[in-house]
C-alpha cells in the first residue's frame, strides 16, 4: 500500500510549516480568533461581564483608598505609591488571566483531565501546550485590564518619579514579568491537576491571593510571610522590588537595589517551573489515561 | 506488510485503594495500597490496509485502552505497536497527522462555533491544502448532507447531525486510518443506516482502513469483514463475523404453522419453546440436526401449512459468549 499517497504538507499549501514559529503563531491566531468569535456570540452576557469586572475591581481599589482616608500612609507608603503597586499587579494579572485561562486548573482539571478532553488534544498534530494556550482567550477580562491601567494611570499622576527612558522601559518589563509570573503559576496549577482528582482550591490562594499580596508593600507583612514571598513563591519580585527601584526608595528591609533587576529572571524561572510541571503532568496522563 | 501491527500489547493500571470516612481520609495520605489491573493483557493482531475491522468486547474489556494505545494517547506497559511503520506515542505528531478519530461521546469540533468554522479551523490544524480541502468538503457535504446544518453551532446539533459533522471533520485531512469509537450509539435507525453507508463507502472507495469499536452488532453485521473480540484484556476471537455465529451461535429456530390442531407435536431432535394454537416454535442445535432433516421429520408426521427457519442473531451469539464466557475457556 502506498502510504505516500496520504502524506500531508504539499508545497502548494499556503499554510506554513508546522515546525516553524510563524506556522504556530498563525495557528494560535486562528484558534484564538475562533475563541473570541464564540465568546462574542453571547453578546449581552459579554458586555455585562466586562462592566461587572471593571466595577468589581474598582471597588477593590476603593477599599484601599478608603483605608488611606483613615491612615496617612501604609508602611510609610502614600496612596499613590501603593496605587502603583496595585495597578501594576492588577494589570499584569488581568493580562495573564486573559491569555492563560486555558490553564485554569479548575476547568482544565474538569474538562480535560477528568472528562478526558485531553485525548482530543493528543489526537491533533499540534503541540498540546499551544492548543491549551489558545483554548481560552477571555476577552471579557478587558474590563479588568482597563481597570488596572486606570489605577496605574491615577497612581502615576499622584506620585513624583524621576522618569528616564530606562525607567519607562523597566516599567514595561515589570508588567511583562508579572504576566509571565502569573501565567507560570496557572500553568503549574494545570500540571498538578493531572494528578489530583479533587480540585485544588489551594492554588487559588497562590494565584488570586498572590495578586492581592503584590498589591501592597512587602514590608508590611510579617517576617515569615515575607520569606515565603521572597523564596518559595517569589512574589516580592513581581512588583515590590521593581517599584522600590522606580521610586528610588531604599528597601526598608535592607535589600540591595539590584534585586529589582533580578525580577524578570525570577519571573522567567517561575514560568519555567510551570512549564516543567506541565510536561510532567502530560507524561503522567499518557501513562495513566483519564 | 500489515498497516497495523500489535504484538503482545500490555497495559497495567495501578488503582490505589481509597479508604472511606474520616479515618480513611487520613489513611489515604499515608498508606498507598494499590492493586494492579491488567486492562490489556498480551494482545496481538494485525490489520492490513483497506480492512474494515470491528473491535468488540463487553464493557471494561480493554477496548478503549487498546484504541488509545493505537492512536498514541496512551503509552503501553509492554509490547509493541506499529502503525504505518511508526510507533504512535513516540512519533505522535507524524502519526496523528495520518489518522482520523471519532469519539462517540465527545466531539472533535468547537462547541460554540458553526460547523463550517470548525472544519475551517481543522483545516489549519491539519495543514490541509486549499484545493484538497475544497474537494473533500464538497464530497462530504453531499454524502453526509451537511448543508442542513453547516452554519449551525455544534451545541445546537442533534446527535445524528453531530456524528455526521464529526465524521467529515475526521476525514478532511485524508487520513489513511479511521478510528471510530461507537459511532452509531444513540442514533435512530435511519441515521444509523446513513452513517454505515458512509463508512462503507469511505472504506471501499477511498481505501481508508477503518477500526470500529462498537456494541451495535448491526454495525458489525453490516460493515465488518473481520471482528476482533477482546474480554478482560485478552484476545478471544479473530475472524469473520459469520464464523463467530457458526461456532458459537446458539440454537436455530424453526417456526411451523400446522394445517390442523395436533395434540402432540413433539419431534425428535428439537424442543418446543413456544406454542400458540397452530403455530409452534422449535429450537434445534446446528450440529445435532440440519434444518431440512427436521422439516422432513415433521412433515412425515404432521401436515404443515407454512414454516420459516430463523438464524441465531449475532446479538444472541455475542451475549452468550459474554455471559457464559464461552471463549474464555478456549483461550
Amino acid at each position: 500500500m502506498d502510504y505516500k499517497r496520504y502524506a500531508i504538507g504539499d508545497t502548494r499549501s499556503e499554510i506554513k510549516n508546522p515546525k516553524s514559529a510563524i506556522g504556530n503563531w498563525q495557528l494560535y491566531r486562528r484558534l484564538v480568533g475562533a475563541q473570541v468569535r464564540s465568546q462574542m456570540q453571547y453578546r449581552a452576557s459579554f458586555i455585562f461581564d466586562c462592566i461587572a469586572q471593571f466595577i468589581g475591581t474598582i471597588v477593590d481599589f476603593a477599599v484601599v483608598a478608603v483605608l488611606f482616608t483613615r491612615f496617612p500612609s501604609i508602611g510609610g507608603w502614600s496612596l499613590g505609591e501603593v496605587g502603583l503597586l496595585y495597578g501594576l499587579s492588577s494589570l499584569s494579572f488581568a493580562l495573564a488571566d486573559m491569555l492563560g485561562s486555558g490553564f485554569d486548573y479548575i476547568t482544565f482539571g474538569a474538562t480535560m483531565v477528568r472528562q478526558g478532553g485531553f485525548d482530543q488534544i493528543l489526537v491533533r498534530p499540534v503541540n498540546p501546550f499551544l492548543q491549551v494556550l489558545a483554548s481560552q482567550f477571555v476577552v471579557r477580562r478587558i474590563g479588568r485590564i482597563l481597570q488596572g491601567a486606570l489605577i496605574l494611570a491615577i497612581a502615576l499622576s499622584l506620585i513624583q518619579v524621576a522618569w528616564t527612558p530606562l525607567k519607562i522601559a523597566f516599567t514595561l518589563v515589570t508588567i511583562a514579568g508579572g504576566i509571565v509570573f502569573f501565567m507560570g503559576l496557572f500553568i503549574f496549577g494545570s500540571g498538578v491537576s493531572f494528578w489530583t482528582v479533587e480540585s485544588l482550591e489551594a492554588i487559588n490562594i497562590v494565584t488570586y491571593g498572590g495578586q492581592m499580596m503584590t498589591s501592597y508593600p512587602m514590608h508590611i507583612f510579617q517576617g515569615w510571610l515575607r520569606a515565603v514571598f521572597m523564596f518559595i513563591i517569589p512574589m516580592a519580585f513581581v512588583t515590590y522590588y521593581p517599584v522600590l527601584w522606580l521610586l528610588d526608595k531604599p528597601d526598608p528591609l535592607g535589600g540591595p537595589t539590584w534585586l529589582a533587576f533580578l525580577a524578570p529572571i525570577v519571573c522567567l524561572v517561575v514560568f519555567g517551573a510551570g512549564v516543567w510541571m506541565w510536561g510532567f503532568g502530560v507524561r503522567h496522563y499518557q501513562s495513566t489515561g483519564s | 506488510m500489515p498497516l497495523i501491527q500489535v504484538t503482545d500489547l500490555r497495559k497495567e493500571f495501578h488503582i490505589f485503594k481509597h479508604h472511606r470516612g474520616a479515618r480513611g481520609a487520613i489513611r489515604n495520605l499515608f498508606t498507598r495500597e494499590s492493586r494492579t489491573v491488567h486492562a490489556v493483557d498480551g494482545v496481538s493482531f494485525t490489520i492490513d490496509a483497506g480492512e474494515l475491522v470491528g473491535y468488540l468486547g463487553p464493557n471494561g474489556a480493554g477496548k478503549s485502552t487498546t484504541i488509545k494505545m493505537l492512536t498514541g494517547i496512551l503509552v503501553p506497559t509492554r509490547g509493541e505497536v506499529t502503525v504505518a511503520g511508526r510507533v504512535p506515542w513516540k512519533q505522535r505528531v507524524d502519526h496523528v497527522r495520518g489518522i482520523g478519530v471519532v469519539f462517540g461521546q465527545r466531539t472533535n469540533l468547537w462547541w460554540d462555533l458553526p460547523v463550517i468554522e470548525s472544519l475551517d479551523l481543522l483545516r489549519y490544524v491539519y495543514r490541509v491544502p486549499a484545493d484538497r480541502y475544497e474537494r473533500n468538503l464538497t464530497e462530504f457535504r453531499e454524502m453526509l448532507e451537511l448543508d442542513e446544518f453547516l452554519n449551525t453551532p455544534v451545541r445546537s446539533l442533534s446527535l445524528g447531525q453531530r456524528m455526521r459533522a464529526d465524521l467529515a471533520a475526521a476525514l478532511l485531512h485524508d487520513p489513511h486510518i479511521l478510528f471510530l469509537d461507537e459511532p452509531t450509539i444513540g442514533l435512530d435507525v435511519v441515521a444509523k443506516e446513513r452513517i454505515r453507508r458512509f463508512i462503507q463507502s469511505i472504506n471501499r472507495e477511498r481505501g481508508v482502513t477503518v477500526i470500529l469499536t462498537t456494541h451495535d452488532l448491526g454495525d458489525v453485521q453490516k460493515l465488518c469483514e473481520r471482528v476482533i473480540m477482546i474480554d478482560r484484556g485478552k484476545l478471544l476471537f479473530e475472524g469473520p463475523p459469520r464464523e463467530l455465529v457458526n461456532r458459537f451461535g446458539g440454537e436455530r429456530e424453526l417456526v411451523v404453522d400446522f394445517a390442523e390442531d395436533y395434540a402432540n407435536v413433539d419431534v425428535d431432535g428439537a424442543r418446543i419453546v413456544h406454542r400458540d394454537g397452530r403455530r409452534v416454535t422449535y429450537r434445534f442445535r446446528r450440529g445435532a440436526i440440519s434444518a431440512s432433516e427436521l422439516i422432513q421429520r415433521l412433515s412425515a408426521k404432521y401436515r404443515i401449512e407454512d414454516l420459516s427457519v430463523q438464524e441465531p442473531q449475532i446479538e444472541d451469539t455475542v451475549r452468550r459468549i459474554y455471559e457464559q464466557g464461552l471463549l474464555r475457556e478456549k483461550s
